[in-house]
């Protein structure tokens, strides 16, 4: 069980930023569902073991480490973008959006924002974009299984309403079961209409 | 001795004496647009930032106590630097090495693990 590593944190600690904000989002790439960003700020000292890219976590660790982190974070904030807004302003506009969101529901204003990837947010704060953040800052990595665990719970519930995609298995991700499934009985609301698969990706 | 030579003397005495200690040295000099750090190592599964302070006398203060608030900063700033370009996975810690150059030529070596702390 490995974590990711806090010494960017410790350095941007030293460096006099108090509140580090770290944010990710889960849902990028799925045919169905929202796209869900977290933000986490963690006070220096913290420590999360077993807090890593949440990619690399099975589906019940993430729920025991999302205990663990609401409990432990100093604050933490949720941004969802529906699957209409996103057909709106395309998926990377939503993800910004869910990413702003975020930061906005978080009850301590930043000193910075670590971001997960290669771009700064449309957002007037101190920001650090970091390439592979999940799994490189505990910050990033403990914002990345927030969000992915909220997705989740918004997929099962979707799931309940819309039972015959599946949505409680693959999440919204194209799978050959899903895409199967919307061959056979179209698309339902909350698929996302300007995710068009090609002709040969159909189930 | 030239504070240049001096420097450069202490900071191959500095990693050698680490080796010895079993740091595995990944860097020596470790350049960037924000600074320098003198030598970077791994202390089994830790990532060490180095700074080597050399001074051939105790005169006018010990050499550690010249690793000051604002070189820490600065050393802090390198680091950040460096974990931004590279993939580590390491956690990471910040030592001072120490040296007097004494009357003799020999080096009087002193170690400080953890020095300071980032948090």
């Amino acid at each position: 069980m490995t974590t990711a590593p806090r010494g960017l944190q410790k350095c941007f600690h030293r460096l006099g930023y108090q509140f580090i904000l770290g944010v990710d989002e889960a849902g990028r790439g799925p045919l169905a569902g929202p796209v869900v960003a977290a933000a986490v700020i963690l006070l220096p000292g913290v420590y999360l073991a077993g807090v890593n890219d949440s990619k690399a976590l099975s589906s019940v660790r993430r729920e025991e480490l999302f205990s663990v982190i609401v409990s432990k974070a100093c604050a933490y904030g949720i941004g969802i973008v529906s699957p209409a807004e996103i057909d709106e302003i395309n998926i990377l506009q939503a993800t910004f959006l869910a990413m702003v969101k975020a930061i906005n529901h978080t009850n301590i204003f930043p000193d910075l924002v670590v971001v997960d990837g290669r771009q700064r947010l449309p957002f007037p704060l101190c920001q650090y974009p970091l390439v592979k953040g999940d799994s490189r800052c505990q910050v990033v990595a403990a914002a990345s299984i927030i969000a992915k665990v909220i997705r989740d719970r918004i997929m099962r519930f979707y799931h309940l309403r819309y039972p015959l995609y599946g949505f409680d298995r693959h999440k919204g991700y194209g799978t050959a079961v899903h895409r199967q499934a919307v061959n056979l009985y179209g698309l339902s609301p909350v698929h996302r209409r300007s995710f068009r698969l090609k002709e040969h990706q159909k189930g | 001795m030239q504070r240049q030579t001096l420097g450069k003397w202490g900071e191959s005495q500095a990693a050698d004496y680490l080796q010895t200690h079993g740091l595995r040295i990944i860097c020596r000099n470790y350049r960037c647009p924000l600074g320098e750090i003198d030598i970077i190592a791994q202390d089994g599964d830790c990532l060490v930032f180095c700074e080597v302070k050399t001074r051939s006398s105790n005169k006018y203060g010990l050499p550690q106590e010249a690793v000051v608030w604002t070189k820490q900063q600065k050393i802090a700033k390198v680091a950040s630097w460096y974990l931004g370009s590279q993939e580590v996975t390491m956690d990471i810690r910040f030592d001072v090495v120490a040296i007097i150059k004494s009357a003799t030529g020999k080096p009087e070596i002193e170690w400080l693990p953890a020095a300071f702390s980032f948090e």
